[in-house]
This record gives C-alpha cells, structure tokens and sequence, in this order.
C-alpha cells in the first residue's frame, strides 16, 4: 500500500483515508433518470447523477457495470459537467483532478488536461468540472496537488449524497400479484381538491418538484386515476401535492395514492 | 413558457410552473431552475398569470420576487 510524505500533502495513505473525493458519482453508478447510452444531452440536461451537458451540450455511451461497481463512459460529443457545490469545498485552495482514460478534464475556468490537473478553488464556490470527448472513469478531485487512488464509498453513501441534488420517486408496479402498489397517503380537501403530502430525501434547497404519467387516488370503494399535479410550498423534505380541478370525491374522505403505471414519476430536484 | 397558479391556501402560489415539462419551481434564489426563470423571463420568455394569459409586466413581477 503506498505512503506518500511530502511538504504539500502531509501524510496520504490512499487506501484509508475515506471521503477524499468532492466529485460526486465519480464512478457513474448512480441514473437514477435512467439516461440511455449515447443519448444527445442539451446543455444543462443530466444524464448520471450529478453529471449534465456542458455549454454545447454532451452525448456518452456506457455500459453500466453491476450495482455499485464503476462505469468507464465514452463522451462522444461536447462535454459533460459536474458542478460541485461550494460546501463541499470548504479548504479552498490547490486541489487535483485524476481519472482514468483518454478524455481532458478541467477545474473551473482553468485549461483542459490530462489526468492529475491541478486548479486552485475559492472556498466555498460551486466550481464546474468539466470532461470533453474520450474515455472516463474513476473521477476524483481532491485536496492537494498529488492524485490518490479512489476513493470508493459505499453504494448507499454514494446514493445519499446524489440525492441531495435529486431523487425520483418511480411509480411502478413492484408486485405481480397486484398492480396498486401504495406510495402515499391523501384525503379529499373537498369534492374537487385531493391532496397527498409527499416525503423525500433533504435537498439543497427547496425543491423543484414535478409528477409525470398518472397515479391512482383510491377510495375504498373506488377511486379515480389522475394525471395533472400541482405542488404547494415545496419544502427541503416535503411537498404538498395536489389537483384542486377533480370531481365526485367526499371531503374528508382519505385516500390511498397507488401506482398504477410503470413509466409514471415524481421527481424532486435541487440540482446546481 | 412559465405560469403562476393558485396555491393549495387559494392565493398565488409562491412558485411558477414551468409549462415544457410541468414541474413546479419555488421562489428559492438558491434553486437554480428559479435562477433560469427569473433570467429567461427578463430575456423575453412568455410568463402567464394564473388565468393562462400573457402577463405583459412580466419584468416588473421579476422585480418584485426574492
């Protein structure tokens, strides 16, 4: 296991010191949006958690490994974007980007260049990293001016801090035996008002929130299946949803929110 | 396109919809999709009242949000 000492560094020990690494999905193990291989994505579209189209736009083909398990990605045209929020640089200072393959990365406004790139980050600023065309894998961007190996964290972990940025909620019948599979619970504010208070992971900041597809507002003799959402005084961890134009409910009356479409989502971001 | 609707209290809602892809935006300056309507709106994208129609004061409104 290499040690390196030096005057820049202090003591590196690459294989134990955890959470090294302010690059987001650096792995590409996490779409939660389910971008598909080589898929032209406009400028500020995501594809990988926490990875959009640059300025021109980017377009990537991969073939993702198992859960957890790290993705090399071809960028093919323009470039991607990581933009890393600023309390997650809390040294400032010189820090190095490294990856493995054949794209150039750079910080912020700084020079495209091979892997181990140094740039020098203000504290505390969301800075761009940004990869033109070629192979990468294995993002990291660290404290110092030496690269390390990567820092792998746990899937979990890795899947917490995405969803810090977004979470999507997929409406999918997760049960052969019954397609309503319940994911919230509700109640008629009146005839023509159902409301559902909706949950999530704590974004950055309050969230942008939107419903796609249809849900199912089940009574327990019927039901209706909706398809228009509007979202009240979205929270850092919850939401109002609700569609104040239905018809036939009783107020009062509580409802069960079930999924009942498997291309059907509800998305909370708080994207950079 | 960018349209208020009326909250769940029945006043305005302190969020706008953004009409491509119907999600709704809250008035967040930390949010960046409030950042791209505050910015495309004064670059002349259209912005609805409530009710569906062009909102012709759209960069006064602008002015007056956090």
């Amino acid at each position: 296991m290499p040690v390196i000492i030096d005057g820049t560094n202090g003591v590196s020990t690459p294989n134990t010191f955890a959470f090294k690494n302010r690059i987001i999905d650096g792995g590409f193990t996490i779409n939660q949006r389910g971008y598909t291989s080589g898929t032209s994505l406009s400028s500020g579209s995501y594809g990988h958690d926490r990875w959009k189209g640059g300025a021109s736009g980017g377009t990537y083909t991969f073939t993702q490994g198992s859960t957890g398990v790290n993705t090399t990605i071809t960028i093919t045209a323009g470039s991607i974007i990581q933009v890393i929020e600023g309390a997650n640089l809390p040294e400032g200072g010189t820090y190095v980007l490294s990856w493995t393959g054949t794209a150039q990365g750079k910080i912020g406004s700084g020079s495209f260049g091979a892997s181990g790139i140094t740039g020098t980050i203000t504290a505390g600023t969301n800075t761009n990293i940004e990869f033109n065309t070629g192979t990468c894998g294995n993002v990291q961007l660290e404290v110092g001016s030496t690269a390390t190996s990567f820092d792998y964290r746990p899937y979990g972990t890795e899947f917490d801090l995405c969803r810090r940025y977004f979470e999507i909620l997929r409406l999918a019948n997760n049960n052969t035996s019954n397609q309503y599979v319940a994911v919230g619970t509700g109640m008629a504010w009146s005839a023509t008002d159902v409301r559902v208070t909706l949950g999530y992971y704590p974004k950055r900041t309050l969230t942008t929130c939107a419903m796609s597809g249809s849900i199912r507002f089940q009574t327990s003799g019927g039901g209706q299946t909706l398809t228009s959402f509007l979202f009240d005084a979205p929270g850092l961890n919850n939401v109002l949803m609700y569609n104040a134009s239905t018809s036939g409910f009783t107020t009062g009356q509580a409802l069960q929110l079930t999924a009942e479409n498997t291309s059907s989502f509800i998305s909370f971001s708080a994207e950079l | 396109m960018y349209k208020q609707y009326i909250g769940a209290d029945g006043t305005l809602a302190k969020a706008v919809q953004r009409l491509s892809d119907n999600v709704c935006i809250p008035f967040a300056p930390d949010n960046t999709d409030y950042a791209n309507f505050k910015k495309e709106v004064l670059a002349g994208a259209e912005l609805q009242d409530a009710d569906g129609n062009v909102m012709t004061d759209a960069s006064a409104f602008i002015a007056t949000l956090p």
